[in-house]
């Protein structure tokens, strides 16, 4: 009998052009976030590359020696004036050139695939400074950034593998930001009048006019709305990094990140702040870090919707469901920003766990200024409000006369 | 027969205000059950009950011997209903509301067919029900509440929306479906033409409390006819003392007279041989109409 709820609720959710809307409007943002991704990369490569700094620098020289024959022609100039000019044009054309011979012998060295060459002399130079290093904390972080290179290499990574727009590069950035933007408000378009819009026209009538109990009825719809909201998002998720990792390859799954971070309250001047302790922290692979953001997202979704969920079965109204729901996203992230006191009890209110990067490197602590915004708060709160969410919902479904 | 539906002491109150006042009634297994009440007598909260789409303050209700409070599945599983008007799933075809329903319930397709062929809908049941005429959507909604099998069929109002023939084509299959398969039918409606035509027993109700239960058999034993004459004082007189006419009303052209044990024709005659001109006389229509109004509205007038 549950079965066959499910599917009718599937082909129900399935014959509605809201739906279809709704994922045509996710699969854009994807296709947003890959031209984003692909623009960055492109930057870099522009930018930052070896190549484009010896183009950059070359052109840069260029235009400084055109500059210096223009003042030493500048009948305009006074003696002193030209002889000033020229010499700080001749100072910075020479810096220019030397730079120019670094980058040349950087390109040099990546065009012949000897990025491993360099890491392993910024091991030494890292290692120098961490021995040379005498202050304690200083010292940590400094091991810290050694432990980094020294992953690198280990793992066979070069040090700018997170500038481009691979599939695991995108999809970690497709997850960050999908849950800090999309997802909250997302959910409450795809899933808000599920159960309401049974009361308006009365369809909910005819539904519990047949010998199924109202719990089956209701929680019919719940995994329903969970199942199709997950396929909606994650799947699709899923589907952009195969397609992004089959045309610019898959990227390097054992790129260390730094995650865990620990904060402790400092003074200074007589005022108290939080600062990061030096040193903290543990590096785990990408893979990792995208299984744990993974995770956080599926709760995070699985919060969102039992609030939905709870909301659309008191309110009767698809109306007052979107309106409720709306105010509250929005209006929890007003009073957040605004508000030091409520930012501290944030761990404690599902309509902050969207920050998903900041909750596994633990800088959520230095945001909010709460030590309990932990993933492991995160878990255990989404965990407990979807449980009390689900059980009102079912609650107030089993008891309400159907007065439509 | 079998008793089908069993309402005992049925009591609600919505917020402070009591709806229905302890009402008790039953329906037996081929009997057609008409609910006759005004508007905001009762009527759909009853029904709302009956199938537990709200909970009674006090009382029981009972289907095929299971108590709807204590066996709400078992109880239901007998039950067809559509209450109020037949909202179904509008994005969703005819067929598919239907297969809705079938696959909660386990009915096979093949019974799809048979309720949408019985309601005349097989040409359009593929089209999507926002399409639908309300007519349409009624006919639909019977298919549903047809589809699997039940030994109660419980309409609300069914012929809202309904033409003349549609109207025909129903009572015709309530009536079959009483007399052929036994399925005890409750309809409630405020159209006393409709009830008259289609029912075995009316109860009629009144602000939350059923004032009557009459067989319709008893209702059409008594015959009211008009008789279209002079009204005068020595004309009442000479109408009282003809065997076979009961009460005398005065109406607008002449009186109502109640028949009993004596056969129209017969009456006729004595009022003819007793010097009465009577310009026309002919059996009223609406005799559930004028019980309806000694029952709710406290009396003819």
């Amino acid at each position: 009998m549950l079965l066959g709820l499910l599917k009718n609720e599937f082909i129900k959710l399935f014959a509605k052009k809201k739906t279809y809307i709704i994922w045509g409007l996710f699969i854009l943002l994807c296709v947003m976030l890959v031209i984003v991704s692909e623009s960055s990369e492109r930057n870099y490569l522009k930018y930052s590359s070896p190549k484009a700094q010896v183009e950059n620098l070359t052109n840069e020289l260029a235009n400084q020696e055109t500059y210096l024959k223009s003042i030493q022609n500048d009948a305009s100039l006074s003696e002193e004036d030209k002889k000033v000019n020229e010499e700080q044009a001749g100072i910075y054309i020479e810096s220019l050139k030397e730079q120019l011979e670094s980058a040349k012998a950087s390109l040099e060295n990546s065009t012949k695939m000897d990025w491993k060459g360099e890491l392993e002399a910024r091991i030494k130079e890292q290692q120098k400074t961490v021995d040379s290093i005498s202050d304690t904390d200083a010292r940590k972080d400094q091991t810290r950034e050694l432990e980094r290179l020294k992953l690198h290499l280990a793992n066979n990574v070069p040090l700018d593998a997170e500038n481009y727009n691979t599939g695991i590069n995108y999809y970690v950035l497709n997850v960050i930001m999908i849950a800090a933007s999309f997802l909250a408000i997302g959910l409450t378009l795809f899933n808000g009048d599920n159960v309401s819009n049974e009361y308006n026209p009365g369809t909910l009538k005819f539904l519990l006019v047949q010998p199924v109990s109202r719990i089956k009825v209701l929680l019919s719809k719940y995994i329903v709305m969970v199942l199709s909201s997950t396929a909606l998002i994650m799947v699709t998720q899923l589907l952009f990094f195969l397609g992004v990792g089959v045309i610019k390859g898959f990227g390097n799954f054992n790129r260390p990140y730094l995650v865990g971070l620990k904060y402790e309250y400092a003074y200074q001047n007589g005022q108290k702040y939080i600062t990061e302790v030096s040193g903290s922290g543990h590096y785990i692979f990408l893979w990792q870090y995208l299984l744990e953001a993974l995770a956080l997202q599926l709760l995070f979704l699985i919060v969102i919707v039992t609030f939905v969920l709870l909301i659309s079965t008191i309110s009767k109204s698809s109306v007052v469901t979107m309106t409720v729901l709306i105010c509250a996203i929005l209006g929890g992230n007003i009073v957040y920003n605004l508000s030091t006191t409520y930012r501290k009890i944030s761990p404690f209110i599902f309509l902050h766990y969207s920050n998903i990067e900041d909750i596994i490197t633990g800088r959520i602590v230095m945001r909010t200024g709460s030590f309990l915004f932990t993933w492991q708060t995160v878990a255990g709160m989404s965990a407990l409000t979807a449980f009390l969410f689900l059980g009102i919902s079912l609650w107030v479904f089993k008891k309400r006369d159907i007065q439509i | 027969m079998e008793t089908v539906l069993k309402v005992e002491n049925l009591y609600k109150n919505i917020g402070k205000r009591p709806i229905i006042k302890g009402i008790s009634f039953s329906v037996k297994e081929g009997e057609i059950f008409g609910f006759l009440g005004p508007n905001g007598s009762g009527k759909t909260t009853t029904i709302k009950m009956m199938v537990d789409l709200i909970k009674m303050d006090a009382g029981n209700i009972s289907i095929m011997g299971y108590n709807i409070k204590e066996k709400r599945e078992r109880a239901l599983e007998y039950v067809g209903a559509v209450v109020e008007s037949p909202e179904l799933y509008s994005y969703l075809s005819g067929y598919e509301n239907l297969a809705q329903i079938a696959r909660i319930r386990g009915i096979p397709k093949k019974k799809i067919e048979e309720a949408v062929e019985l309601v005349g809908l097989t040409g359009r049941i593929h089209d999507k029900m926002k399409k639908y005429s309300l007519g349409m959507k009624q006919r639909l909604g019977l298919a549903a509440a047809l589809l699997p099998d039940p030994k109660l069929l419980i309409l609300d109002e069914p012929t809202n929306g309904l033409d003349p023939n549609g109207i025909i084509e129903l009572r015709n299959i309530l009536k079959r479906l009483a007399r052929e398969y036994g399925m005890a039918v409750f309809v409630s409606s405020h159209i006393l033409g409709e009830i008259q035509q289609l029912c075995d027993t009316v109860a009629f109700i009144e602000n939350g409390v059923i004032t009557s239960i009459e067989s319709m058999t008893a209702v059409h034993e008594t015959y009211i006819y008009v008789l279209e004459t002079a009204k005068s004082e020595e004309t009442y007189k000479r109408l009282i003392s003809i065997e076979g006419i009961g009460n005398i009303h005065e109406a607008d052209n002449g009186y109502t007279l109640e028949l009993k044990d004596r056969k129209a024709s017969e009456v006729l005659r004595d009022i003819i041989n007793a010097g009465i001109e009577a310009e026309t006389f002919s059996r009223h229509l609406k005799e559930l109409e004028e019980r309806y109004m000694e029952l709710i509205k406290g009396g003819i007038r």
